[in-house]
């Protein structure tokens, strides 16, 4: 039987949204994830919001970690929280991270931005995934014990 | 080696066999035979093939085959059938895309007919939808291996509150499959691997063979089939499930048949099986949902152009100055269609003059649905059974292909395919009663032609839905029809009989079938139907 989302630190779908092709992060996430001990379900670039829906209902993901690199972020992740609302999966867990936007925006606007439009959390691409890592365990084990 | 073998299918109209011949240098075919299909006794009608073929004594069916043991040889016997007019499946999964679509592929696959489907929660009303549709099974899948477990949970404590009586076969979330036999204790449950144990993963075999093991429990049961089974000491398969291991067996031993349809048009049901990889990494398209699986079948329970003939009728009047003109004239000239669209003002409206108006069609199509074994008895009511012949097939291969949708990014145009591509399909075989029959090469390519570049624009706004059931409501969307097929017929409707030893002898099955088959002429033939 395959390993059940139990045994690991979580369920986490993993892509790139939008029409975004940049390949190279998004394998390096995988890689580091699954080394962490999470379960990666890795759909890989340009994936649509409904195809990282999908994919999370399916396989009861807690997480799901959208990337965007090539800065069309802002309009390919409107809406994505209520998305997720209208299909049951209202507390999933969102986060986001890349190249958010276009330009020399500061980085706490961008962040307020996303998190206006329902992400957990919001990560610029020189981020410390070990940092990252330790947050998802974090609120998954919040979520799982129905505190997020 | 010399070894003679008797293949017979048991169809809802004819019962119809084959008598081959095996040896070292492969399948020969010797006689066949055909009766109509005793309904009460489908042992009679077998019998009386049997008999035919071999020259042997069908009375008293199984005694006779006992007498036989030890003392003289008898021919290896297969035999399909496709009793009750198919197998009647309900499919039930999570996510619409993700299983309940490998759901829909896997039942196709094993010659059963989707007559409801769910997805997410089941609720009473569609509990109720799926009793109404009396299905022989209920194919339950939802969730990943590990994954979702709160649906499926829920949809298996309303199936076990349901009055359901069929057969529920499992093949979902493997990690749950416990606790969902716990819940429908008491039901009929059958078990098969999850159809998708990770995202886009597809694993059906199991399922398929689980669904034809469900066949053969329940249909055996009654009307002589028992006896058959008996006699023959071997199980009948679905006939369409034959086909589809013919199919198969075409694509994996005959060099050139890599890329291939089969489709099958009766009164009732048209049935498209293509050969070929769903997606090709084509440079500047991008796949979209599920990768389907190489060999596939689509069953369309409303096209057919007898008993089906109404509904297939609905779904072609809104299109029907759009498939009058590609298909009637042809109907009558045999194949100058494209001279016709090209060709003067003149010669354009005398040619149309000549074309049935739609009150004409409507009053053909009422009268066969009343009389479902009705035979034209005039020229023109030949045309206008191949005017429906055409258009069903357009429209269930249109059913079975992909699409193409062009979208714009910040580095250029690019396409999403969603679906099988059968673009590159070289061949196209016409099997079963009507499409043995014609010679529709020439058409089908114009059509294709014509549907592929949206030509086929519906004639009124209000009938949008109708466009969108033709899978094409934009000229950006580009439905993957096969571009420039050729085309076979089966025209000795061998398949279902060579179908029954593809399991044994796919490649002295496969080498005959393709032989058997007739190409293309020039000449239209118009023979007589039956
Ligand atoms: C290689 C590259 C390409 C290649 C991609 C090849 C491929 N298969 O991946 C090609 C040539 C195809 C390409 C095309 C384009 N590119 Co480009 N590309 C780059 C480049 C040079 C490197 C990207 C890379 O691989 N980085 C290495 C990886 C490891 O880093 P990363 O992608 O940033 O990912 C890490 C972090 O961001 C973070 N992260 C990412 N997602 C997430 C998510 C979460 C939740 C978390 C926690 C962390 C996280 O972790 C990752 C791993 O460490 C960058 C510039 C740069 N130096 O970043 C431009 C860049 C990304 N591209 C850019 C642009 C504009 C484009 C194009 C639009 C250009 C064009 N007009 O053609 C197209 C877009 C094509 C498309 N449809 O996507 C811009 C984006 C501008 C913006 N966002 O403001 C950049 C930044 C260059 C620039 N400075 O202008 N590109």
């Amino acid at each position: 039987m395959s390993s059940s989302g139990n045994t690991s630190k979580g369920k986490i779908v993993l892509g790139v949204i939008g029409y975004d092709c940049h390949s190279v992060g998004n394998k390096i996430l995988e890689v580091f994830f699954n080394e962490k001990g999470f379960q990666v379900i890795n759909l890989g670039v340009m994936v649509s919001q409904d195809e990282f829906i999908d994919a999370a209902i399916e396989t009861a993901a807690d997480a799901i970690l959208v990337s965007s690199l090539y800065g069309h972020g802002l309009i390919d992740c409107q809406g994505f929280r209520d998305r997720c609302v209208e299909r049951g999966i209202e507390d999933i867990i969102l986060y986001v991270g890349g190249n958010l936007v276009v330009g020399k925006t500061p980085f706490s606007e961008v962040e307020e931005k996303f998190k206006r439009m329902g992400f957990d959390r919001v990560f610029p691409p020189d981020v410390d995934l070990e940092e990252v890592a330790r947050l998802l365990e974090q609120d998954i084990h919040a979520r799982r014990n129905g505190k997020h | 080696m010399h070894e003679e073998m008797v293949s017979i299918d048991i169809g809802s109209t004819y019962t119809k066999g084959a008598l081959f011949i095996r040896t070292e240098e492969g399948l020969r075919f010797l006689r066949k035979s055909i009766t109509p299909t005793t309904q009460e006794d489908l042992s009679q009608g077998f019998g009386t093939v049997y008999t035919q073929l071999t020259g042997l004594p069908h009375e008293g069916l199984s005694a006779r085959r006992m007498d036989k043991r030890g003392t003289k040889e008898t021919p290896r016997i297969r035999f399909s059938s496709s009793a009750k007019g198919g197998l009647r499946i309900a499919a039930v999964g999570l996510v619409p895309d993700l299983t309940l679509q490998i759901a829909r592929l896997a039942a196709w696959s094993a010659g059963g007919k989707i007559v409801a489907d769910s997805s997410y929660k089941l609720r009473s009303e569609q509990v109720t939808t799926i009793l109404g549709a009396s299905p022989d099974i209920l194919l339950f899948t939802g969730g990943t291996d590990g994954g979702n477990e709160e649906t499926v949970l829920w949809n298996a404590r309303q199936l076990a509150s349901s009055p359901f009586q069929g057969t529920i076969l499992y093949a979902g979330n493997a990690a749950i499959r416990g606790e969902v036999l716990r819940i429908l204790e008491g039901k009929r449950v059958v078990v098969a691997p999850n159809v998708m144990p990770r995202v886009g993963e597809i694993r059906i075999e199991e399922t398929r063979q689980a669904i034809q093991r469900i066949f053969l429990d329940t249909i055996v049961e009654g009307k002589g089939l028992k006896q058959v089974q008996e006699f023959c000491r071997t199980e009948p398969v679905p006939t369409p499930a034959a086909v589809f291991d013919l199919v198969e067996a075409i694509g994996t031993h005959q060099k050139g048949w890599d890329r291939f349809c089969v489709i099958d048009l009766g009164g009732a049901t048209t049935d498209v099986y293509s050969v070929g990889e769903a997606f090709w990494g084509e440079e500047g398209v991008v796949l979209k949902g599920i990768r389907e699986p190489r060999v596939k079948r689509t069953v369309e329970g409303d096209l057919g152009i007898r008993v089906s003939a109404a509904t297939l009728w609905d779904t072609v009047r809104p299109f029907f100055p759009f498939f009058i003109k590609c298909i009637w004239n042809d109907a009558i000239s045999g194949g100058e269609v494209i001279q016709e669209l090209q060709g003067s003002m003149e010669t354009k409206s005398i040619v149309l003059s000549e074309a049935p108006t739609e009150e004409e069609i409507h009053r053909y199509v009422e009268k066969v649905t009343m009389d479902t074994s009705y035979l034209p008895d005039s020229e023109r009511e030949k045309r206008i059974d191949r005017f429906l012949v055409l258009s069903a097939v357009t429209i269930a291969t249109l059913r079975h292909a992909g699409v193409l949708e062009e979208t714009y990014t910040p580095a250029g145009r690019i396409f999403l395919q969603s679906g099988k591509d059968l673009r590159p399909v070289k061949t196209i075989i016409g099997s079963g009663g009507y499409l043995s029959l014609f010679d529709l090469g020439e058409p089908l390519r114009l059509l294709f032609r014509k549907v592929s570049k949206g030509e086929h624009e519906s004639r009124k706004k209000e009938d949008d839905a109708s466009l969108l059931d033709l899978r094409c409501s934009t000229s950006t969307r580009i439905p993957l029809v096969p571009t420039n097929p050729v085309y076979y017929r089966d025209a000795s409707y061998m398949f279902p009989l060579l179908g029954n030893y593809a399991k044994e002898y796919p490649k002295e099955v496969s080498k005959l079938a393709i032989e058997a088959l007739v190409p293309e002429s020039n000449t239209v033939l118009h023979q007589e139907v039956g």
